[in-house]
């Protein structure tokens, strides 16, 4: 392998330990016989990885988290419509077959009611002009209640 | 590496606080890591740190498990890391000069003699300075593979690109590095 590919791989792969274990033998093998190669390894390490090697992890002040907090906390606790609208979703979506039972029983108790008031408003109206027609052909021939013989004559009724 | 389970997770996307807070002890140090050395600027990575959470509680529920929780949250913190970075670049007209360093409350250790703890000071300026000289995209490859130990393949897939332009970002930012601080004599 020549001097140049050697670099390339000295530069990532080599150097971040990801060089399959032919490659890594080959590569060792080609430093131990090249000077140049070596030098330039010794100052990638030196110059661009090693002082990555020694640093601390920072840790984020107390006050981050209260910040968070204080962002996701109220969408749960604070509003209740919200929460209240959020646990319909939730019981709509989750628990949907129950609900379109329920919704069905629903519209057949309501359908059977309308249609047993509309059967008893057309009784009532039917007795009710069976009751006229009655009436009215007392009158006609005569034999009506009001019309009734009370035994004497009209005209001494009212002498 | 971020390593949180599934059951933490159900239970934090159930709304269960204590199971978020416990998310956040355990990824919240690699997200303001992250986020400290692409902005540069503490304040920044605060704020960084502050929105990748609060989008993390928002989408837990649709988390489908198809890639890993460090991938994600990885995912989420650089991008929201360099899109911030390149806010502030635009707001001031040119590049953002990093922070020197953190301050000394952040790394000095009891017990750690003086000598040591300048000399760590003086490298954390050194990486500072390093990174604040690299386009974002070459700084993100390098936070990932030498600050935080990902794989080529998990760099890949946190940065949504393949695997020979990890190599690629990688080998140019360190030939920058060599260039730019290779002649130097180190202590």
């Amino acid at each position: 392998m020549k001097c140049e590919k050697i670099e390339k791989l000295l530069l990532t792969d080599h150097a971040d330990g990801e060089l399959s274990p032919e490659l890594k033998d080959e590569v060792a093998r080609h430093l131990e016989n090249c000077e140049n190669c070596r030098a330039v390894e010794k100052k990638i390490r030196s110059a661009a990885i090693m002082p990555f090697s020694n640093v601390s992890r920072p840790v984020p002040p107390e006050s981050v988290w209260l910040n968070i907090k204080a962002a996701v906390e109220p969408r749960r606790t604070e509003n209740p419509v919200e929460t209240f609208l959020s646990k319909l979703r939730s019981a709509l979506t989750t628990k949907k077959p129950v609900f379109a039972l329920a919704t069905a029983m629903v519209l057949v108790v309501a359908l059977v009611s309308v249609k047993a008031y509309h059967d008893r408003q057309e009784r009532i109206v039917s007795y009710f002009i069976d009751d006229q027609i009655a009436f009215l052909d007392s009158l006609g021939n005569g034999n009506g209640t009001q019309a009734e013989d009370i035994g004497i004559p009209m005209e001494d009724m009212f002498m | 590496m971020i390593n949180i389970s599934k059951d933490l997770m159900f239970r934090a996307a159930r709304g269960d606080m204590a199971a978020f807070e416990e998310i956040y002890k355990i990824s919240s140090g690699y997200v303001y890591a992250v986020a400290y050395r692409v902005t540069g600027k503490k304040e920044d990575a605060e704020e960084v740190t502050q929105d990748v959470f609060i989008s993390v509680y928002r989408n837990l529920r649709s988390f489908a498990f198809r890639s890993a929780f460090s991938t994600w949250i990885y995912r989420i913190a650089m991008n929201t890391a360099i899109n911030l970075y390149r806010k502030r670049s635009k707001e001031r007209g040119r590049t953002v000069p990093f922070d020197d360093a953190m301050g000394t409350k952040d790394h000095a250790h009891k017990g750690d003699d003086a000598s040591r703890s300048l000399e760590k000071k003086d490298n954390e300026k050194l990486v500072q300075s390093m990174l604040g000289c690299l386009p974002e995209d070459q700084r993100a490859c390098i936070v990932m593979k030498d600050l935080e130990g990902l794989k080529y393949e998990e760099i890949a897939r946190a940065l949504n690109i393949n695997l020979n332009t990890v190599r690629s970002r990688l080998s140019r930012a360190r030939e920058k590095l060599v260039s730019l601080y290779g002649k130097e004599e180190r202590p």
